[in-house]
């Protein structure tokens, strides 16, 4: 059996508190869909370190 | 006694508050939709292919999930040409927990099977692969822009079971993913 649907979570401290996102993606798209979640994230601007 | 009843009413009130609100703009020309969460003062703009959906407050409580991200389309891979209907729409869910901890123990936390918390419950509500999912691997994330973060795979491992497929099944033709000890049997026809 080949698994094909991952999902992906990626915790991040915010303003305090800690902003997790969740990917739900299809193997062959994963790559993909990373980048838009960073795209996405970007928006927010810099993190504290 | 009125205190109650003020307080009974708020609590039901913020229950039915969204999350955010959503605005659709013109940027360079494209339409998007912009949300901006109301607690946490954010704002995030649609991937092109994206669209939005608000979430509502859970009260008494802040609902965690602040907004939920879903591709407009589906994205078939190559093994599933056949069975469309097994695909999922790539999905995006943007949480936002209490929790003094580095990014790297959540992460450890969430992986784990034993260690169950409070902050943990609407994660795991939402997200069927942390409910269902076998753990495949941490990772740490060093990204531009000085983001710094943890994170960790899952993978199905319930969903793609499920059609049972045998060597005998027409879904054999294209679908050997499914079980590899049917692909000598591959049929073209």
């Amino acid at each position: 059996m080949q698994e094909v649907l991952l999902g992906e979570f990626y915790v991040f401290p915010y303003k305090g508190h800690k902003l997790i996102v969740h990917l739900v993606s299809e193997r062959e798209f994963l790559e993909d869909n990373r980048n838009v979640v960073k795209e996405t994230l970007y928006q927010l601007g810099p993190l504290e370190p | 006694m009125s205190f109650l009843a003020v307080a009974a009413s708020a609590t039901a009130w913020a229950g039915r508050e969204k999350t955010g609100v959503l605005e659709k703009k013109k940027v360079d020309g494209k339409n998007v939709e912009v949300y901006s969460d109301t607690v946490y003062g954010y704002s995030l703009t649609t991937p092109d292919g994206w669209d939005f959906s608000l979430q509502k407050e859970e009260a008494p409580v802040r609902n965690a999930l602040r907004v939920k991200m879903r591709m407009k389309d589906k994205q078939v891979p190559s093994q599933l040409w056949d069975a469309q209907n097994l695909v999922t729409n790539a999905q995006m869910y943007v949480f936002i927990v209490d929790v003094d901890w580095t990014p790297a123990m959540v992460r450890d936390s969430l992986a784990s099977s034993q260690f169950k918390a409070e902050w943990q419950k609407p994660l795991v509500k939402y997200c069927d692969l942390l409910r269902d999912g076998q753990p495949l691997q941490s990772m740490d994330i060093r990204w531009e822009n000085n983001w710094v973060g943890a994170g960790y795979s899952f993978r199905d491992s319930t969903r793609r079971r499920s059609p049972r497929v045998t060597a005998s099944s027409p879904l054999c033709r294209r679908c050997c993913w499914v079980n590899s000890t049917c692909f000598p049997t591959r049929v073209t026809s």
